[in-house]
């Protein structure tokens, strides 16, 4: 019975659904975390009659045909890279980028990983570090005898030594973009690595054409947005409640042929 | 006699054919750009050669067609830039290895080059060809007479297509090919930051499927009190002693 195996497809579909969404509503508080989105694709049809086959000596065709699909697949699971609010911290080491772009941050595997999370501080050395003390690319370091760290829309650094009355410049960051953003690969820790499929990385000073601005003393939170989540997450559920419905409506059909052959 | 067991094995087979397209229905509740479709059945006569029979023809059932139902899905707002819904009965154009295919889920992304593609990384075609979106462009703007544009200018515009509903088959991967050349679609407008959802209402679907599984279950009974029927007379006559 067909209908067993499409109801399946849909009951898997939503599953995979509810668990796109409990990991947005689970990264809710995830800073510079993007939301993602299940989409589908109804599976390959089968052609039972095809339609424009002559049904007659006369030439008269079968106008609609016959053709039953086989169910649902996942299509992808794609990332919307919309820009999350902006929320004041005031530690000089909490970078948002309002507009495109992401921090370059060094892999202790010496490969180059992406983040809109600037939840930085520094490590012993006075290097700018993320929460699991990676450096940030090209490496920038604060002097220990700094009493003040500002950093400025364009990514300078600036640091003021104690006993100096003028800052001195220490360092710049630059930000990345990519043709195709929502073709990251999410390694997680709020990290992304390049791939074919979102091309190669562009890199750029903040506020230059094509690239955003940094925003000091400022986190960007995560661009889930509860309702619309909990919404989905209402509408999926019962849309797999649906599709259970089927496969026992199937068996029960199925039973009663089985009980055709009682006596 | 064996008439009545093969008009309900009509019955039940076309009704196995609505279920499976109910429940692929169902199934695609959350596709979006999904037309939902329904079996179309026939009364198939076919005359009785018996001279003693009281009735001249018996009717089968026969399933002859499915209707697909084009009627728009709801519109739903995503916030994502690349997202299109086509509002009227047009469709877009989606370049694959196997020719042109239309669809109407608007889910675009841009890939490694900057082409605007479908989930599946067929281009989407303009006028002109591909649209591909020049690298670093933060705003894109999709008008509602589909011309894609950018802070450097228009970078193509969407081919909206129509056709007549009959021509089109479903392909799967919420495509759709066509038995006729496209003509360009009138009353048709490019929503930008909409989806159109699939436009299965899952109440009547449900509604259907308990018909279905009623009406299988009555003629279920049906061949049930036809068998009963031949055995008793089989037994009956079998008792007549000669």
């Amino acid at each position: 019975m067909r209908s067993l195996s499409i109801a399946s497809s849909g009951m898997l579909a939503q599953q995979l659904n509810v668990e796109v969404i409990s990991n947005n509503i689970a990264n809710m508080n995830t800073t510079g975390f993007k939301r993602q989105r299940a989409e589908f694709q109804d599976l390959l049809y089968q052609n039972i009659e095809r339609m424009g086959v002559s049904s007659s000596d006369a030439g008269t065709i079968i106008p609609t045909g016959i053709q039953v699909g086989t169910g649902v697949k996942t299509a992808s699971v794609y990332r919307i890279m919309q820009q999350g609010d902006m929320n004041q911290t005031e530690n000089p080491f909490d970078l948002a980028i309002e507009g495109r772009g992401f921090f370059r941050i060094r892999l202790p595997s010496g490969d180059t990983a992406y983040t809109r999370a600037g939840s930085f501080s520094t490590n012993a050395e006075g290097q700018i570090v993320t929460p699991d003390g990676y450096a940030v690319e090209p490496g920038i370091n604060i002097p220990t005898d700094a009493t003040k760290v500002t950093i400025n829309n364009a990514g300078q650094v600036y640091v003021r030594l104690a006993g100096q009355a003028a800052d001195t410049l220490a360092g710049q960051f630059d930000l990345a973009t990519f043709a195709n953003e929502a073709g990251l690969d999410s390694q997680g820790s709020n990290l992304y690595l390049e791939t074919a499929a979102s091309g190669s990385a562009q890199t750029g000073t903040p506020g230059s054409t094509g690239f955003g601005v940094l925003a000091q003393g400022t986190l960007e939170t995560s661009n889930v947005n509860a309702v619309t989540e909990i919404t989905s997450l209402i509408s999926a559920q019962r849309a797999y409640e649906m599709n259970s419905k089927v496969v026992s409506a199937s068996d029960e059909m199925l039973q009663m042929t089985a009980r055709l052959t009682r006596s | 006699m064996e008439n009545a067991l093969l008009v309900g094995l009509s019955a039940q087979m076309a009704l196995r054919r609505n279920m499976e397209i109910i429940s692929n229905n169902l199934a695609n509740v959350s596709t979006s750009g999904f037309k939902r479709e329904a079996p179309v059945f026939e009364e198939l006569m076919v005359p009785v050669d018996d001279a003693t029979s009281s009735v001249a023809e018996i009717s089968f059932v026969r399933d002859w067609g499915v209707l697909r139902d084009m009627t728009e899905g709801p519109l739903q707002q995503t916030g994502s830039p690349l997202d299109v819904a086509v509002e009227g009965t047009g469709f877009l154009i989606v370049r694959t290895a196997e020719g042109e295919r239309y669809t109407r889920d608007g889910h675009l992304k841009l890939d490694a080059q900057g082409r605007l593609v479908t989930s599946d990384g067929n281009p989407v075609l303009s006028d002109g060809g591909e649209i591909t979106i020049p690298p670093g462009i933060v705003d894109i703007k999709i008008a509602s007479d589909g011309t894609v544009s950018t802070a450097q200018g228009v970078a193509g515009k969407f081919r909206v297509v129509a056709f007549p509903p009959a021509s089109m088959t479903k392909e799967g991967k919420n495509l759709y090919a066509a038995g006729v050349a496209p003509t360009p679609a009138e009353n048709t407008r490019v929503l930008q930051g909409m989806i159109e959802r699939s436009n299965v209402e899952p109440v009547i679907e449900m509604t259907k499927m308990i018909e279905v599984l009623r009406a299988y279950q009555h003629s279920t009974e049906t061949l049930n009190a036809t068998d009963d029927m031949i055995r008793r007379a089989t037994q009956r006559l079998g008792e007549v002693k000669v």
